[in-house]
């Protein structure tokens, strides 16, 4: 399951995590930062965004998937035009959504999530945060699988369900699987404590800031600056 | 409910942020104090499974399907501090893996669905506990309003944001997810009774 968070590989798959993390912000500050009547500003900031997604080989497929989760709020954005809001009002949102969902999009497609965690944890993220992330991350897909084969159990015994007492049931599925989380944890930080775990996780990284990923990203940087500064009026 | 980037006004967008960011901090001074270590690798696990609660879906009126936002589960089981950073690392993985919601939009979601949604909503419980003296009936109500209190601020941001009429969006919010919240107040309710029934130690009510 992991694969499918990893639908490609180009060379912006080998760069550092820190460089691309670093370049998604700064795209998003730039979109973010423009203002409605920058029509120009947003066309080129899509012509960048286009040709990021076709250098890391995303598959449209995917792609249009991940888009799903802002298509409400595009709605939401409609209605308030239909309501009588501005026109402007209303492009300004859409474009701005889209454009910075495609580049999250862009991010994760070409950085694997352990390596981006590693980045996190260079760039100095509190250990807490990095270390319950780290956490999250391993156990997320065990605990999904393991809450997909309860509720394949449950829906195999018991396949009417339309009334309200199968919510009941998924609430004490729920809570079983609570306790076989609980269970689960408290023998990995057994195990972990046996191998000498003292609350921080010390990882070999490869990932090294060289040439190629500076100028990188200064580049990108400059780039962007260039475009918000060049189409303000 | 996970607002994106680009939807929030530049000032919204500010304070959220800075909002969340000295909330978190409150908390993870406190959670530290009645934290061990190893709840640490407890609390990740736990984030982990709000994830995999949120995959078990069931179905509401008409052939919809819903699932819990597990808000108020956590700060049942693991006190309302280390609730708050549970729910928060959720938020911060849905925005890094699977896009859904903003980066920069990270502390209003935050605001709404950790904060409000899960340690305001654990001390309404503990009120409404003393209060009418059945732990059932508050977890009920509390589970229940974690789900509309969070639309509802998140209706607020949105109209303060200036993109929506603030008489439209917020009852249709607050009208759809009084609906989810149902659900969401049966699982809980299930789910609580459930493991204090088998394990007393673990819960925090």
């Amino acid at each position: 399951m992991i694969d499918w968070f990893q639908p490609s590989q180009s060379w912006l798959t080998r760069l550092d995590s820190r460089t691309k993390l670093l370049m998604f912000l700064a795209y998003v500050l730039a979109v973010l930062s423009t203002k409605p009547q920058m029509q120009t500003a947003w066309m080129t900031l899509s012509g960048l965004l286009v040709v990021m997604i076709f250098a890391a080989r995303i598959p449209l497929r995917w792609l249009l998937t991940r888009f799903t989760p802002v298509l409400p709020f595009i709605g939401l954005g409609a209605i308030g035009l239909l309501l009588g809001g501005s026109k402007e009002t209303f492009a300004q949102v859409t474009v701005k959504m889209v454009l910075c969902v495609g580049a999250a999009i862009w991010l994760s497609a070409t950085t694997p999530f352990a390596q981006l965690l590693d980045g996190l944890r260079k760039l100095k993220v509190p250990t807490l945060l990095t270390v319950m992330l780290s956490f999250m991350f391993r156990y997320l897909f065990v605990l999904i699988e393991e809450a997909a084969r309860m509720s394949r159990a449950y829906q195999s015994r018991c396949p009417r369900k339309q009334t309200l007492k199968d919510a009941t049931n998924i609430g004490r599925l729920t809570g079983a699987l609570m306790l076989r989380t609980y269970n689960r944890a408290e023998r990995i930080y057994l195990a972990m404590l046996s191998r000498g775990f003292d609350g921080e996780f010390r990882t070999i990284s490869l990932q090294r800031m060289n040439f190629a990923d500076i100028a990188l990203l200064c580049g990108f940087v400059g780039l962007l600056i260039f475009i918000v500064a060049a189409f303000r009026q | 409910m996970h607002i994106p980037d680009g939807f929030l006004s530049n000032p919204v967008m500010v304070t959220t942020n800075a909002g969340a960011l000295v909330t978190l901090g409150a908390a993870v001074k406190k959670a530290k104090g009645e934290l061990e270590e190893r709840q640490i690798p407890l609390m990740g696990v736990t984030a982990a499974f709000i994830f995999a609660a949120q995959m078990l879906n069931f179905p509401i009126i008409g052939g919809t399907s819903g699932h819990v936002l597990g808000g108020l589960l956590a700060a049942l089981l693991l006190g309302p501090n280390a609730a708050v950073l549970v729910m928060s690392v959720v938020l911060i993985v849905q925005a890094l893996l699977f896009n859904d919601g903003g980066i920069f939009a990270l502390g209003a979601n935050i605001i709404n669905m950790a904060i409000i949604g899960s340690w305001c909503c654990y001390w309404l419980y503990r009120w409404l506990a003393k209060l009418c003296r059945n732990e059932t009936i508050a977890v009920a109500i509390s589970a229940w309003l974690s789900v509309v209190l969070s639309a509802v601020a998140c209706a607020l941001e949105l109209t303060i944001s200036g993109v929506v009429p603030l008489l439209v969006v917020v009852p249709t919010m607050a009208a759809i997810h009084a609906i989810i919240g149902i659900g969401e107040a049966l699982v809980t309710v299930a789910a609580f009774a459930f493991v204090k029934r088998t394990k007393p130690e673990l819960v925090r009510g």
